[in-house]
């Protein structure tokens, strides 16, 4: 109902990239995103002490930067700081590695339901739907029992319930590219279904598909940590945050800060990510001023 | 059925003086009315005829104070005499539905489809007139009726889904009557219809300023719509006026160029059939605000240099008063101007 | 209406069954049996105790007889709790988790549609730019960070709440857990609420609805808020998934003794049918719960009913 000038055009993109600019919040959410995992990737130059590292004199100690543990020690006298560094590291890999799972299985698995149409799409999609109505941390929990605790089974088994989003949003793209004129002179040029999809399909897609992946890391990490701190998840000697979490909540009332700074490098990391979710969203599909 | 009780007033019954719409946008201020004089005498119909984008809804959509958000209306607008632009809404919702009323021009997007039909048009009866929910049932049933609903009182239960568009917008007629508003404002009411529903939804139109001696104002791009049943015929073009008079003067002696142009559009039953079927070239200016000249100048078949310069004010025809014939042209020496 | 209700029970059947299937092979399937890694067990003693369990006879059979066991509500046996079958398990732990999940999505319905609605009708306020980042922290930050933190602030720093325990199902013991459990959802009702309601008032139907005269007041209660709420409505049935995972989460942080702890101590023990069991438990209630608000969004969008 608002009125909109005619203006000459420009281009969508060029439109999606000046509204994320103009986004100070989902801006500076990215920026602290990328201090966080810069941080821990480089922990180990910045910070050199071994997350395993047992610090007999310094047991359970609060944080103290002239001691060298400027994010205390644990119960077992490790550092937290390095700890939290390397659990980080574990923690967004397994993010990144299970999106990607959810990435390739759903953008097939869409794509191909959307091109096909008819009987194959209704199929292939109420299969989505039969899935969707089950809570998909029970079936991780599932697999980890029964299966076993090694780091590649978590992230397969999240990303492989994770999938369902993005396999709804591809088919709906795919459904409306498949009708553009292109498609059709593609087609009749003799390129066949596979190479169309791959080549002209899945390009265009991209702009939902980004901004559910980006959505998708922080659902990823959060059933890892929950995982984790349940005691399910990965175990050692590798940590992540979720461990971290599980044992500060342990020890909260002796040792607060065993809790406070993992707990917060979570919260800010998943915070800032469905902030700049949010706001790519915004940006490429604006709806609400 | 009473008939209508519209009181005879020495003024006119809606008066626009100096009205602008202005809309601010990401890409700055658009001006979508600009400087609008407008009458609406009691009991008569008023033609507003225009494109899409020349501003004719926002016009009365200014008047009713249902504006967009980042709408902006200044100037003067009166009804009966009293100023309802910019008044507060508590104020302006005892006008609204009751005196004056509006329908508007998609009968599918504009009933809430969550109601049914009876809620919708009860609603009014015992807002504006108190009525219980019995009596109000039984008004709008009778109304259902005036404007040929079949069987109305079961469709009284209905929700909108399970209408036709037509009966919809009957239904909007009816809803807007209920209260024997003074003026009807009716928004391309028959755009989203068939063409053989169009006539009956006309005709309603004219019954009900004959019952109930409803003045209507007709807002439409379609001349044809318009022949048929107004008094006089105002013509809009880039938010402004630019020519009006009675009826029949605009069908005969067309003036300004966009007049001619439009009936020009309209293929006639007394004339061959043409090969192509002729349009206007080209596009309203984008942002209703052309820089300089007349706002019909990529348009015009009859530019000069002076169109180029100065936009054109709006001109009395032959010696008459310009309220009731005026046309907005250089090039009209009877209008005053000259080549 | 009726034929709508019908067609949405038939729909959910297949989902049940997939899921009962799902577990049951999983379980069948995972490399070592349940009575691994525990002290040796002598060859006889084991055959027995696989007969006793019915694992030894053929998959197919086992597998009819667990969806037998399934729909007369027989869960099995627990492997670990000896003396306790799945089905009493559950039972136990059900009414302390049914009364916190039962007040935390009401309460959260009611809480986010309320500040949704504010949020909306305020838009692009400071209190609306508040409320929607709170929300996106409420969605963000996960319950088993949220919990622990409100433990430590209202129970151990400010004393006004017990840190945890159940304690016979005082309201006191009750407060803790129902926020910690819906803040994650009111904050995507929020979300919700406000997105849909933005998007009503801009419709042409509301417009309508001043320009018959009516009060604010009467077109965001009687002709907005309906239209408005129906996407939280469909929300619903995957809030109860969100609430029963939460559940689990909280119960072991605040010890209390519901399924969801039961689920985590089976998990960690191993006690395969009693994992499976509350999956199919859990599994079931939503799809019926996910029916009943079918049933109910069908109530409050009359389009939907006639398709």
């Amino acid at each position: 109902m608002e009125v909109r000038s005619a203006v000459a055009g420009r281009s969508p993109g060029a439109d999606a990239w000046r509204r994320l600019r103009r986004n100070r919040a989902a801006l500076t959410a990215g920026a602290v995103l990328a201090a966080i995992a810069a941080a821990c990737l480089l922990g180990p130059l910045l910070h050199p002490v071994p997350p395993g590292e047992v610090f007999w004199d310094a047991i359970q100690s609060p944080p103290d930067i002239a001691a060298g543990h400027p994010f205390g020690t644990d119960a077992n006298g490790r550092d937290i700081l390095a700890r939290t560094l390397h659990g980080g590291r574990v923690s967004l890999a397994v993010g990144l590695a299970a999106t990607l799972v959810s990435l390739v299985i759903g953008v097939a698995w869409g794509s191909v339901a959307g091109y096909a149409g008819g009987r194959v799409d209704a199929v292939m999609m109420r299969i989505v739907d039969v899935l969707y109505a089950l809570p998909f941390m029970f079936f991780v929990i599932l697999l980890m029992v029964f299966f076993g605790r090694n780091i590649l089974l978590i992230f397969v088994a999240i990303g492989a319930v994770a999938w369902l989003d993005m396999a709804r949003i591809v088919r709906g793209q795919t459904l409306s590219i498949k009708r553009l004129p292109y498609i059709e002179a593609a087609r009749a040029g003799g390129l066949g279904s596979a190479a169309i999809i791959r080549r002209h399909v899945v390009p265009n897609a991209l702009g939902p598909v980004v901004v559910y992946a980006t959505l998708t890391v922080p659902k990823v990490i959060l059933l890892e940590s929950l995982l984790s701190f349940l005691g399910l998840g990965v175990r050692e000697p590798a940590t992540s945050w979720g461990v971290l979490i599980g044992d500060g909540v342990a020890n909260m009332e002796r040792a607060p800060w065993m809790l406070v700074f993992p707990a917060g490098f979570l919260a800010a990391t998943l915070f800032c990510l469905n902030f700049l979710g949010d706001g790519l969203r915004d940006a490429l599909d604006p709806r609400d001023p | 059925m009473d008939r209508g009780t519209a009181p005879c007033r020495a003024g006119p019954l809606l008066e626009v003086s100096g009205l602008n719409v202005a809309f601010a946008t990401e890409d700055g201020e658009v001006r979508a009315v600009r400087d609008v004089d407008l009458t609406v005498a009691a009991g008569e119909v008023v033609g507003v005829v225009g494109e899409s984008g020349s501003g004719k809804t926002q016009l009365f959509l200014a008047a009713m104070g249902l504006l967009a958000a980042n709408g902006r209306a200044s100037g003067s607008v009166r009804l009966g005499g009293e100023e309802i632009l910019g008044l507060p809404a508590r104020r302006l919702n005892r006008i609204r539905g009751a005196r004056v009323a509006m329908v508007f021009q998609n009968p599918m997007t504009s009933l809430n489809p969550y109601l049914r039909v009876s809620t919708q048009m009860t609603e009014v009866l015992r807002l504006h007139r108190g009525l219980s929910a019995r009596d109000a049932r039984r008004r709008a049933a009778e109304m259902l009726d005036l404007v040929r609903i079949p069987d109305a009182a079961r469709r009284l239960d209905a929700y909108p889904h399970e209408l036709s568009g037509g009966m919809r917008q009957r239904v909007m007629i009816a809803t807007a009557l209920l209260c024997r508003p003074e003026l009807l404002i009716a928004d391309e009411p028959t755009t989203a219809l068939d063409v053989t529903v169009q006539a009956d939804i006309l005709d309603l139109l004219a019954e009900a300023r004959w019952e109930f001696g409803t003045a209507i104002v007709l807002i439409t791009h379609d001349l044809g719509v318009v022949a048929g049943l107004a008094d006089r015929v105002v013509v809009t073009y880039a938010g402004r006026i630019v020519e009006r008079g009675p009826v029949r003067d605009l069908f005969h002696d067309p003036r300004h160029p966009y007049t001619r142009a439009l009936l020009g559009c309209v293929p006639r039953l007394d004339a061959d059939v043409p090969d192509e079927l002729p349009a206007i070239p080209g596009q309203p200016p984008a942002s209703g605000d052309p820089a300089r000249g007349c706002a019909f100048l990529g348009r015009c078949a009859e530019a000069g240099d002076r169109c180029r310069r100065e936009e054109p004010g709006l001109r009395g025809l032959d010696g008459r008063d310009p309220a009731a014939r005026a046309s907005a042209c250089h090039r009209d020496t009877a209008a005053g101007g000259g080549p | 209406m009726l034929t709508y209700a019908v067609r949405r029970l038939f729909g959910a059947v297949p989902t049940l069954f997939v899921i009962v299937t799902l577990a049951f092979f999983m379980m069948r399937l995972a490399p070592g049996g349940p009575f691994d890694g525990e002290r040796m067990v002598p060859a006889e003693i084991e055959a027995n105790l696989l007969r006793a369990y019915e694992l030894d006879r053929p998959l197919l059979a086992q597998y009819a007889a667990y969806l037998g066991g399934v729909l007369t509500g027989d869960l099995g046996p627990s492997f670990k709790y000896k003396d306790f079958s799945v089905g009493e398990l559950i039972r136990n732990g059900l009414p302390v988790s049914l009364r916190i999940g039962g007040i935390a999505i009401v309460g959260a319905a009611l809480a986010g549609a309320t500040l949704g609605s504010i949020a909306a009708l305020r838009r692009n306020t400071v209190l609306d730019r508040a409320l929607m980042t709170g929300a996106i922290a409420g969605v963000a930050v996960p319950t088993f960070v949220v919990a622990p933190f409100l433990s430590l602030v209202f129970g151990v720093y400010l004393a006004w709440l017990p840190v945890a325990g159940w304690g016979d199902g005082q309201w006191r013991h009750l407060v803790l857990p129902v926020v910690a459990l819906a803040l994650p959802q009111v904050a995507y009702v929020a979300r919700l609420t406000r997105a849909g309601l933005i998007e009503i008032l801009r419709s042409d139907f509301i417009r309508t609805a001043r320009a018959k005269g009516l009060p604010e007041r009467a077109v965001l209660f009687r002709h907005a808020l309906r239209g408005a709420l129906l996407p939280v409505v469909s929300y619903l049935g995957p809030a109860t998934a969100g609430i029963l995972t939460g559940s689990v989460v909280i119960e072991q942080i605040f010890g209390l003794p519901g399924i969801g702890r039961h689920f985590v101590q089976g998990a960690l023990n191993r006690d395969y049918t009693l994992v499976m069991g509350v999956v199919v438990f859990y599994g079931a209630l939503i799809i019926l719960f996910n029916l009943v608000v079918d049933l109910l969004y069908g109530a409050l969008d009359p389009r939907v009913r006639y398709d």
